[in-house]
């Protein structure tokens, strides 16, 4: 372990190995740095001592000697540990006997036996006897505390992991202690179902429970631990991208279950509901097993030969503008950049996009004009251990980037960095909120508009930040100052002296006005919300706003800064880096640059220059094709039809295409309108990289065989790709990215090695000193682009040192009273569901998550669990509770 | 949780559920915690609890759940609480309610047998109420501290003893109103 030189460091010996940690480590933690496993049932890393369970009992030496818990005993100098001495020994088997005495041997039928702590420690503390305390054993039956979450309480050792963990790391409190003493048992408050409570179904409760107490409804009873396959993945929903590891049966190929590992990932073993129970879609009977070829109005099940060479005859009339694309925000960057490939230099067409939320394409967004990239410029993890202030506007992230905001809340309330969550409606966060904004719906831009005018004419700017690296900034005044205080409470409905605590809370990084550090800055603020926000009419404005907020207090290009416009899907990121959209050449270059589309057509070696002009973004595809200038299009792991709040206006557009290519893992809707529909498959069948939300590149990795005849994405390219007369590139993903590396500027020298290098930083952890991480260490985490051929590891945070286009450029928002009264174009605000995710198509068919959305019980019917995504929420496809404009497309 | 007024009249055992959930109610929990404006809730919790608890005679959960709304500590705290403690219940009990004492010195000097002989008398067991609502029987397994008077019984919160069976058949045939104990708690 390297450590920063001011940490103060102690040097102890543990079994006569010389051991030296931070001050302020416990006895058991420091073991374990050393490698040297101590028999624990309460004792969990990231949570507060809690001294229950009695088993981690070391010999300590210090002046005396003492039998003593290590899990909440810290070093000091000199400290002699003995963790395997005949008297330690003794006192272990005693805790642990003492913890069989109730404990019902049952585990021939327990799911924990072969992984169970307590078998664990029985087995290495050798208890032979039956305790002289023996009793007859308490017998609880099993019972649903909800849908997902099953608890043994005759199993249960009482260490409170579940309620800690609950309470601590996800900020939920809806496991509780029940009773006293003997009689003592978990439970939901008030003995009611856990729906009823904050209980957010994220299934750590779960996963840290030391023994078979607390049991996950659909693996129980399906498998035996140790028959299971651990394979490590990225997960595929949301734009966290929370490494996990997917647990198959060898013997049926089957996912049993999900878990989180202990210090991997930014998630550091959370994950939400969606990613621990999310995977039952991959092995549903009604995935696709065969190409579909439509044959006299019908699609009929055809061999792969017959459906590719359909294909590839059929396309190559319609090359150039009378075609257009789809790719897939949850497909891997590998697929989407072979797309991009094949639709700019075979199809010749710049008519590519992706769905961005709300069915919607990408939109130039304002952060591009302001910055040169609309990328988020710090990560979770940064903004998690170094934000003095976290400023959350018009997104519910609970449901969109859950484990974001379980890491979000731990910073409130372990570190004290201060939160502002500014929402037209309650979100989860406003709870812990330092200060919780009600604005009138639709009034995201006056609101950060208001703001960073409040904080100009307050003076607390970084003046030195501005002159240096910032351009623009006479005229942003020029339009900015219309906004007055009291102009701009008549707009957001929030009181003027809400509008000035939160400036100066956000200005001054919660420290107030006098807390500027030596070099002349507040603590760091960050900005956060989600992208969809911004996909509406005048959504660039909310851009401009918190890009001003954000350079005129200085609080880019450091850590715990930053404008942070998180991509809802897991790989919306990576699918615009890839280019697949229709004003940007892989690597956010522009397409109308001579520059790029020449480098692009040599890298390519391609025979003519690459299409010069912007193509059209999703809607307007679709208006094409209506109109008939577009007249064929492949839909790469989409769905819009079902994304679309008008899917009837969607399915008559595609149904005016002469050709109509879908490549997915079911018939969606989207599908059953195509002439020929490619089976595709899951994120759990396939090798690739993710790009998440914050930038971060992370392998993902096949652990199943595919199921039926389908493939991956970009096999099915390439072999269309072959069928078209061209030279067959790649036999695995690996080329694809060596290709992406080289090409793709901001991707440059990543590789297979590099991604599987990533570790995981321990820091904010109770028993260790509370230091801010410097960004080396933040970067052993993974990769997060810009990298480069010298530095894989890539940037942390962006913009350290410049822009891409040299300084930021601060455009202004002109005020206008009355904006929002005016037109009122702002209807309603959009539920989202913690469990379902996009068009519901992966998470509708994941029987517990139907069941924990609907209330019910669970269904099995594929049709019924969509209908949840689809029909009792008709809006639920925005995936991400934000006001919206609700426009056909 | 308004619509749950109206479906529980009884609730067991005959004994009438004081809490109803009602407007009043609400206002009777909130005019409860404002007498202990200016503390810290969780200084104030296990006292706002008793007064509650000698209000309705147990904790409702919906009291408890505006607790919990209106000095933000988890619902699930609140419950720990009152479960922890063996004197806060979450179901209503009877208009009497007996406990016997079967500490230590108790137990020597006869509380076994009391207990035995209330639950004969008052045809329950431990834990129960009777049909009528009366009664509330319950073994203390604790200490009431007041082991010169073994073996005792609290009868709301007044302690007698020592007592023999008749003399406990006769203080539960005819429980004083104003009940002057040995001892008043």
């Amino acid at each position: 372990m390297t450590q920063e030189s001011n940490v103060e460091m102690v040097n102890l010996e543990i079994d006569g190995k010389p051991v030296r940690v931070p001050k302020g480590t416990f006895v058991f933690r420091a073991a374990a740095m050393a490698g040297i496993n101590i028999p624990n049932f309460c004792q969990y890393p990231d949570l507060r001592p809690f001294g229950a369970c009695r088993s981690c009992m070391c010999e300590i030496v210090t002046r005396r000697s003492n039998i003593d818990i290590s899990c909440s005993t810290p070093v000091s100098e000199g400290m002699k540990v003995f963790t395997r001495s005949p008297k330690v020994l003794e006192a272990q088997r005693f805790a642990v006997e003492a913890l069989l005495v109730d404990h019902p041997i049952d585990c021939p039928i327990c799911d924990k036996s072969g992984e169970c702590e307590l078998q664990n420690h029985a087995y290495y503390t050798n208890v032979r006897t039956n305790n002289p305390l023996a009793r007859p054993k308490n017998s609880w039956e099993y019972e649903t505390l909800s849908e997902s979450v099953m608890i043994k309480r005759d199993r249960c050792v009482l260490c409170g992991r579940c309620v800690r963990v609950c309470d601590e790391l996800v900020g939920s409190t809806a496991l509780a202690w029940a009773n006293r003493g003997n009689d003592s048992y978990i439970d939901a408050a008030f003995g009611k179902d856990l729906k009823d409570s904050p209980c957010v179904s994220c299934g750590l409760c779960i996963e840290v429970c030391p023994v078979g107490a607390l049991l996950n409804t659909s693996y129980h009873d399906t498998a035996r631990a140790w028959f299971l396959k651990k394979v490590k993945t990225v997960c595929t929903f949301c734009g966290v991208g929370c490494s996990m590891e997917l647990h198959v049966e060898e013997e049926t190929g089957r996912i049993k279950r999900i878990v989180g590992t202990q210090d991997t990932g930014i998630n550091n073993e959370q994950l939400c509901a969606r990613g621990f129970f999310g995977f039952e879609f991959v092995q549903r009977d009604d995935r696709l097993q065969a190409p579909l070829v439509r044959k006299d109005g019908e699609l009929v099940e055809s061999s792969w030969q017959e459906a590719l060479s359909l294909v590839a005859e059929r396309l190559p009339r319609y090359q150039g503008d009378s075609f257009a694309a789809i790719a897939g925000a949850h497909s891997t960057n590998e697929e989407n950049y072979l797309f991009g490939k094949f639709v700019r230099g075979v199809m010749r067409s710049n008519h590519i996009d992706f769905d961005a939320g709300m069915g919607r394409g990408v939109r130039p967004a304002g952060l591009r004009d302001v910055f040169g990239s609309d990328a988020p410029m710090n990560g979770f993890v940064d903004v998690y251990e170094n934000a003095g202030c976290v400023l959350l506007i018009g997104s519910n992230l609970s449901a969109t980037h859950p484990v974001f905001t379980y890491k979000l809340q731990t910073a409130v309330r372990r570190r004290g960095s201060k939160l502002i969550v500014a929402s037209p409606q309650a979100v989860p966060l406003s709870q812990i909120a330092t200060l919780d904004i009600r604005y009138r719906e639709g009034a995201e831009a006056d609101l950060l508009n208001g703001l960073a005018a409040l904080i100009a004419r307050r003076e607390l700017v970084a003046h030195d930040f501005l002159a240096q690296r910032v351009d623009g900034l006479h005229e942003w005044w020029q339009a900015a100052q219309g906004y007055t205080a009291h102009g701009t409470s008549a707009n957001t409905g929030v009181p003027v002296e809400v509008l000035e605590q939160a400036a100066e809370i956000y200005a001054t990084g919660g420290s107030g006005v006098d807390g500027r550090g030596a070099d002349g800055l507040f603590p760091p603020s960050a900005i956060f919300y989600s992208s969809a926000l911004t996909l509406r009419d005048g959504g660039e404005n909310i851009d401009y706003g918190a890009a001003a907020l954000a350079l005129l207090t200085g609080n880019v290009g450091r850590p715990g800064a930053g404008v942070n416009s998180l991509k809802t899907a897991n790989n919306s990121q990576g699918a615009l880096d890839m280019g697949c959209v229709p004003f940007l050449l892989p690597g956010e270059r522009p397409v109308e640059d001579p520059e790029s589309r020449r480098a692009l057509q040599q890298a390519w070696s391609l025979p003519d220059p690459l299409p010069a002009r912007p193509g059209l973004g999703l809607e307007g595809m679709l208006d094409a094709a209506r109109s008939g200038r577009v007249r064929a299009m492949y839909i790469m792991g989409s769905n819009p039809v079902e994304a679309s709040s008008n899917p009837q206006r969607v399915a008559d557009a595609l149904g005016h295409l002469d050709f109509l290519v879908v490549q997915d893992m079911f018939l969606t809707q989207t599908g059953r309108q195509a002439d020929v529909v490619l089976p595709a498959c899951s994120w759990a069948e396939k090798d690739g990289t993710f790009t998440s939300a914050e930038r971060r590149i992370q392998r993902v990795n096949k652990a199943l065989t595919n199921y039926g005849q389908s493939i991956p994405d970009w096999t099915i390219l390439v072999h269309l790709l072959e069928r078209m007369g061209f030279e067959r590139l790649y036999t695995h993903s690996d080329q694809i990215l060596a290709e992406i590396a080289a090409v793709v500027p901001s991707y440059a020298g990543i590789n297979r090695r590099v991604l599987e290098r990533a570790g995981n930083v321990m820091t904010m952890r109770p028993g260790r000193v509370y230091r801010n991480p410097s960004l080396d260490e933040i970067k052993r985490l993974g990769v997060q682009w810009p990298t480069t051929d010298a530095d894989p590891h890539g940037t942390p945070v962006l913009y350290a040192d410049s822009f891409p286009n040299g300084k930021a450029r601060l455009v202004g928002v002109p005020f206008q009273a009355g904006r929002l009264l005016a037109d009122g174009v702002y209807r309603g605000t959009i539920r989202i569901s913690l469990y379902h995710q996009g068009t519901g198509t992966m998470t509708g068919r994941c029987p517990t998550l139907v069941s924990l959305d609907e209330g019910g019980a669970a269904d099995s019917s594929p049709e019924r669990g969509r209908g949840v995504g689809m029909l009792r929420s008709p809006n639920l496809q925005q995936s991400g509770y934000s006001t919206g404009q609700l426009t056909d497309i | 949780m308004d619509n749950n007024a109206t479906k529980r009249q009884f609730y067991i055992g005959g004994i009438e559920d004081p809490w109803t959930g009602s407007q009043q109610d609400r206002d009777r929990v909130l005019s409860i915690l404002r007498g202990f404006e200016g503390y810290d809730p969780l200084e104030a919790l296990i006292p706002a609890l008793h007064e509650l608890q000698k209000e309705y005679g147990y904790i409702p959960e919906e009291a408890a759940n505006i607790i919990s709304q209106e000095w933000q500590i988890p619902a699930t705290d609140l419950f720990g609480v009152v479960t922890f403690y063996a004197d806060f219940r979450t179901e209503p009990r009877g208009r009497n309610m007996l406990w016997i004492c079967e500490g230590a010195a108790c137990y020597f000097m006869g509380g076994p047998q009391l207990g035995q002989a209330a639950q004969e008398k008052l045809k329950i067991e431990y834990g129960e109420t009777t049909l009528d609502g009366e009664w509330t029987l319950r073994r203390a397994d604790f200490c009431y501290g007041a082991c010169h008077l073994a073996p005792l019984v609290d009868l709301n919160h007044t302690v007698f003893g020592p007592l023999s069976k008749d003399e406990l058949g006769r203080l539960i045939d005819n429980p004083p109103k104003e009940p002057e104990g040995s001892h008043k708690l």
